[in-house]
């Protein structure tokens, strides 16, 4: 396989992780949404759900983060290195 | 015409889901429109033409393939395709284009027409004629680059005095508007969870929501409104062009063949709506041939295909 589909692999993976993780993401944020509205309405346990929902939330968010930074780190130090492959290989360089 | 590596059958799968994407991020990924030969792009230069063609005559078979395929489709068991036949029989030049089915049709229309404009120029032999053979989408992707060579003014459509559709949607794929269908319904319910299926089934690739209208111009895509009724084509087959169409049905019976036809594309689709009995006056019945027994991908590499391409073929242009 040529560098360039090589680097189109890569960027391929790396959009479908992107794309998937902020898809879980949202998700995973919006079907908490009505059973923690639901706990909120219980007499008592208002602010102590509402805490919960945002650490929840707070949660979701950065994990995600995090495997979308992993992400495009692991994207940024492959790009090298199939510039690399694409000049041992004597391919012009894509942009 | 050699067959390609299941790499490229590969890249053609993923071409067909998300080539639109692909395309539109410069992916090395995405399928380039090229002529092909033994599995591999050619130049549209004289030079490149005379190596690929040393025998090439003035008469030209073009292979156009379907959603997610490449020229391999057309490949019988032995070897030989439906062009390498009319080579061999009827003195044409075969020709296979590979593209990125996932595009959309009017794009690969245009891309199609440019591409024939320099193939015509830059042939060795003068081109007398180029007839056109398309499976399933390859069929629309060759009547858009029609329609895109009469607004361009092209000087190759000239040639063209015969065209083949094999499995052609002229009038859509019900399947891609029920699943068009499903994705709104999944959108419109208030949970995450099935607007996330929505999204999942939208990705799919701009070819592939194509054919289920089969626009072959931007203007006719814009006008398009989804539901699950197969449209009245507003784009008729071109005038000046000797159109055969060949439809598969799996099964003999009436109803069963018009719902169902090849299994993807019903015969009245494949048939462009028009009566195979004659009853209409845009095309003759000999022109149109329904094939019972025969599912989609397999009339891209059928003896009975084969001889009804042949015989018409044989008949003067």
């Amino acid at each position: 396989m040529s560098a360039s589909r090589w680097r189109g692999l890569q960027r391929l993976v790396e959009d479908a992780v992107e794309h998937g993780s902020r898809a879980i993401e949202r998700v995973q944020v919006e079907s908490a949404t009505r059973p923690f509205a639901l706990l909120e309405s219980l007499p008592g346990l208002g602010p102590a759900v509402r805490a919960v929902h945002v650490l929840h939330d707070a949660s979701a968010a950065s994990t995600h983060l995090t495997i979308r930074g992993v992400n495009s780190l692991v994207g940024v130090m492959l790009r090298p290195a199939i510039d690399l492959l694409e000049r041992g290989a004597g391919e012009p360089t894509r942009k | 015409m050699a067959v390609p590596s299941k790499l490229d059958a590969t890249l053609a799968v993923l071409n067909g889901l998300v080539g639109d994407h692909l395309a539109r991020t410069d992916n090395g990924l995405a399928t380039e429109m090229a002529l092909v030969h033994h599995g591999k792009p050619i130049a549209l230069t004289r030079s490149a033409l005379s190596r690929a063609y040393p025998a090439a005559t003035g008469k030209l078979v073009l292979l156009v393939h379907g959603l997610m395929s490449t020229e391999s489709v057309w490949s019988f068991p032995d070897g030989t395709d439906y062009g390498t036949r009319l080579e061999s029989e009827l003195g044409f030049t075969p020709l296979a284009v590979r593209y990125n089915s996932g595009r959309r049709i009017p794009d690969n229309g245009a891309e199609l027409a440019a591409l024939l404009e320099r193939l015509i120029e830059a042939f060795p032999v003068p081109v007398e004629e180029l007839v056109v053979i398309g499976h399933s989408m390859g069929g629309l992707v060759f009547r858009s680059a029609c329609h895109a060579a009469v607004e361009q003014g092209h000087g190759w459509l000239v040639r063209v005095k015969r065209a083949v559709y094999v499995g052609t949607p002229h009038l859509g794929a019900p399947m891609e508007r029920a699943g068009r269908l499903v994705a709104k319904v999944l959108r419109a319910v208030d949970d995450p969870y099935t607007r996330l299926a929505a999204d999942i089934a939208n990705l799919r690739s701009e070819g592939i929501k194509d054919l289920g209208d089969a626009p072959l111009t931007h203007a006719q895509r814009a006008k398009l409104a989804v539901d699950l009724r197969a449209p009245s084509h507003p784009v008729p087959l071109l005038a000046g062009i000797r159109h055969h169409l060949i439809a598969g049905a799996l099964w003999e019976h009436p109803l069963l063949a018009t719902l169902f036809g090849d299994v993807m594309v019903p015969v009245p689709s494949a048939t462009a709506g028009l009566d195979a009995s004659g009853a209409d006056a845009a095309l003759p019945p000999c022109r149109i041939r329904i094939l019972p027994g025969i599912s989609h991908l397999p009339l891209a590499h059928h003896p009975e295909v084969y001889a009804q391409l042949r015989g018409w073929l044989e008949e003067s242009p």
